[in-house]
């Protein structure tokens, strides 16, 4: 693992926040959209406005906390398999390509 | 000429003459030939059955040409063909000739108009696939690839079994769509579905595709599961069954897919995933459903194919595909993030790609069935696909933290192949009108709606707002160096636990028992040792007084009973 250099973890910081604000300012027009068009839909639920928005921002959280709570039930060590699966082993060499780009 | 010659044989004769020819550009043309010349002929066949023998009583229909099966035989041979430009550095044997027999079996099969060719199709797939893992050439790709062996002819061997019932019910050997109302129907349905990864029976699906070569993984994740689904499509259309098995297979392999940790393994959940949309659509059954099983099957071959390719070009050049090995690629390796990228965005049904045109069909089907709970199913699978697929390959791969990684561009061929890939799947999300033309029915769809686009656009962005909001909360499942506990799981460890302690318990007693066995046996020659050996009361010799003692007694005894 490499250390990052605070400039380095600054820029990224600010990458990340950039990233956020471009995508909340989206959030917001596609989220005021709605009021702007009469939806086609197939079910009730549909015609609730930000239905599809807010769709996706539960379902995520959703993931995100049943991964959370199943991962320390559903994961192992990576060799606790070996050596029949080879998540354990090193991928062959010599069937890579490893070259690091010109400098 | 194919009425005679059906494109599987290009495939098949290919593959036999491909280790006469010279390695290099030679043999790499020749390659690429095969696919454009089966494709050809698949484009201008001529509808209806052809190619017909007998055999053992029975008439074996080699070409069953309609719009399904002419629809997956272009997907197929297309597939064939990028998959052979990426692995154009590839210098082994071994795997070039299984790719043409793979390729050529899942062209085969679907072409196949009865049970009995499509067997011999489908197990061709089988075998023909497994040197794509075993060409790895390790310990662990020798195993994956028995355990992926064993599931796969087991498949094969339990389709057998439904054919031979499904034959003595109806006396025909003709594949056509069937009801779920006999045992054989239900065979058939088990081993399609072992090869379409249903729900507990999926898992050859992740333990064996992250364990090929890399070119391996690509041309694997595109014909079998594809090839179950075609053959779903055939026989099952309808089936209500299939609505449950096809929602849940889309919503839990999400999960997983989650917190692996390896890439192509979370692209092969994400696969399963995928999948299940199909699954639902043949349950629908209705024109629009199957279309959209079609299509969805079409542009799931190539946006995951590209994605496989993007991380394998990234573990060529790395050697790893581990989230917590990678990181900060998109410097070093800028024409590999944008091709990944594309299939990002068409996984995650972003408007003008691929996913987006096909996937609606599938979930207009369910709203037009009035099917909300399947679609509710749908609609959550698609937004963690936004996620697993799109946001966490993108991200973790090429963004997030940087590793120190400065790996060279991925080999020309590769990024051709991937920008070939790429294309496929912008135009079939850009042209929709056009590829609505090829697929096995002729319905009326309009995908671009400013109410479809609007709301797809707000599933998707709401995703990534909550991706950034969450990732830096302990919320967030970040992925660490582990491995996925799945129903493998059961068969690689529980099943060998326990088989172990029955084998201990089976064998404790059997040592036991021939111990006390034993005892018996000695006991018995000691006692006989004892009466009848040297020193025993048996061998003594006797005196001659004594034996005239006991004449006397006998006699007297003998006298006295002549009197009483």
């Amino acid at each position: 693992m490499t250390h990052q250099s605070p400039s380095q973890k600054g820029r990224s910081q600010s990458g990340s926040n950039r990233s956020l604000w471009i995508t909340l300012g989206l959030a917001v027009l596609l989220g005021m959209s709605s009021f702007l068009y009469e939806p086609h839909g197939y079910f009730e639920v549909e015609h609730i406005k930000g239905f599809y928005a807010l769709f996706g921002f539960v379902a995520l959280c959703v993931l995100f906390i049943a991964a959370k709570v199943a991962s320390p039930l559903l994961t192992r060590h990576e060799d606790y398999y070996a050596p029949k699966d080879t998540l354990s082993e090193e991928f062959p060499e010599n069937q890579l390509g490893r070259e690091n780009k010109d400098v | 000429m194919f009425e005679f010659f059906p494109p599987a044989f290009c495939f098949l004769s290919a593959a036999l003459l491909l280790p006469f020819i010279p390695q290099g550009i030679l043999r790499g043309l020749f390659s690429l030939t095969v696919p454009v010349l089966a494709g050809w002929g698949i484009w201008t066949a001529t509808q209806g059955a052809s190619a017909q023998t007998d055999f053992m009583g029975y008439t074996l229909t080699l070409m069953r040409v309609d719009g399904l099966s002419t629809f997956f035989g272009l997907a197929f041979s297309l597939a064939a063909f990028v998959c052979l430009i990426y692995a154009w550095h590839i210098r082994d044997t071994v795997q070039q000739v299984s790719t043409l027999l793979y390729a050529g079996s899942a062209v085969g099969a679907v072409f196949a108009g009865d049970l009995i060719t499509l067997f011999v199709y489908w197990e061709g797939t089988a075998i023909a696939s497994v040197f794509l893992i075993w060409a790895r050439r390790t310990q662990g790709a020798y195993f994956t690839g028995l355990r992926y062996l064993v599931v796969q002819i087991g498949s094969g061997v339990i389709l057998l079994a439904g054919i031979v019932l499904h034959v003595n019910t109806t006396g025909s050997i003709a594949f056509d769509s069937m009801t779920l109302e006999s045992a054989a129907s239900w065979t058939i349905l088990l081993a399609f579905g072992i090869k379409a990864a249903f729900p507990f029976v999926h898992n050859w699906l992740e333990d064996s595709y992250p364990a090929a070569t890399i070119t391996g993984t690509v041309i694997l994740s595109a014909f079998t599961t594809k090839l179950a689904i075609y053959a779903l499509a055939r026989g099952f259309a309808g089936t209500e069954e299939l609505l449950l098995i096809g929602a849940a297979m889309a919503v839990v392999p999400s999960l997983y897919a989650v917190f692996e940790n390896d890439l192509r393994r979370t692209l092969a959940y994400a696969l399963n995933a995928q999948l299940g949309f199909m699954v639902v659509g043949i349950g629908i059954g209705t024109e629009l459903a199957v279309n959209g099983a079609a299509a969805h099957a079409f542009a799931s071959i190539f946006y995951k194919g590209l994605l496989f390719m993007g991380v394998g070009a990234v573990l060529y050049r790395t050697g790893t595909s581990k989230v917590t090995e990678l990181g900060g690629l998109a410097k070093s390796m800028p024409w590999t993030m944008a091709f990944t990228l594309v299939g990002a965005a068409s996984i995650s049904a972003l408007p003008l790609f691929s996913g987006f045109t096909t996937k609606s069909l599938i979930l207009s089907a369910a709203g037009n069935a009035q099917m909300l709970w399947v679609w509710m199913a749908l609609l959550f699978a698609s937004a963690c696909a936004v996620y697993h697929s799109g946001i966490k390959i993108i991200y973790f791969t090429f963004f997030g933290e940087d590793r120190g990684l400065t790996p060279k561009q991925a080999p020309f061929n590769m990024k051709l192949a991937m920008g070939i890939t790429a294309v496929i799947c912008i135009a079939v999300g850009v042209l929709p009108d056009q590829f609505y033309g090829l697929l096995p029915y002729d319905v009326g769809y309009h995908a671009y709606s400013v109410s479809h686009v609007v709301t797809q656009l707000q599933l998707v962005v709401f995703v990534v707002l909550a991706f950034l909001l969450l990732k830096n909360t302990p919320l967030f499942p970040a992925p660490r160096a582990t491995v996925s506990l799945d129903t493998d799981w059961l068969y690689r460890k529980v099943i060998p636990y326990l088989l172990g302690h029955i084998a201990r318990f089976v064998e404790h007693i059997w040592i036991r028992w021939k111990h006390d066995a034993n005892l018996i046996v000695s006991n018995a020659i000691n006692a006989s040792y004892r009466t009848h050996g040297p020193q025993g009361p048996v061998a003594r010799t006797w005196p001659t007084g004594s034996m005239v003692l006991w004449v006397a007694a006998l006699l007297g005894i003998t006298l006295l009973l002549t009197y009483i």
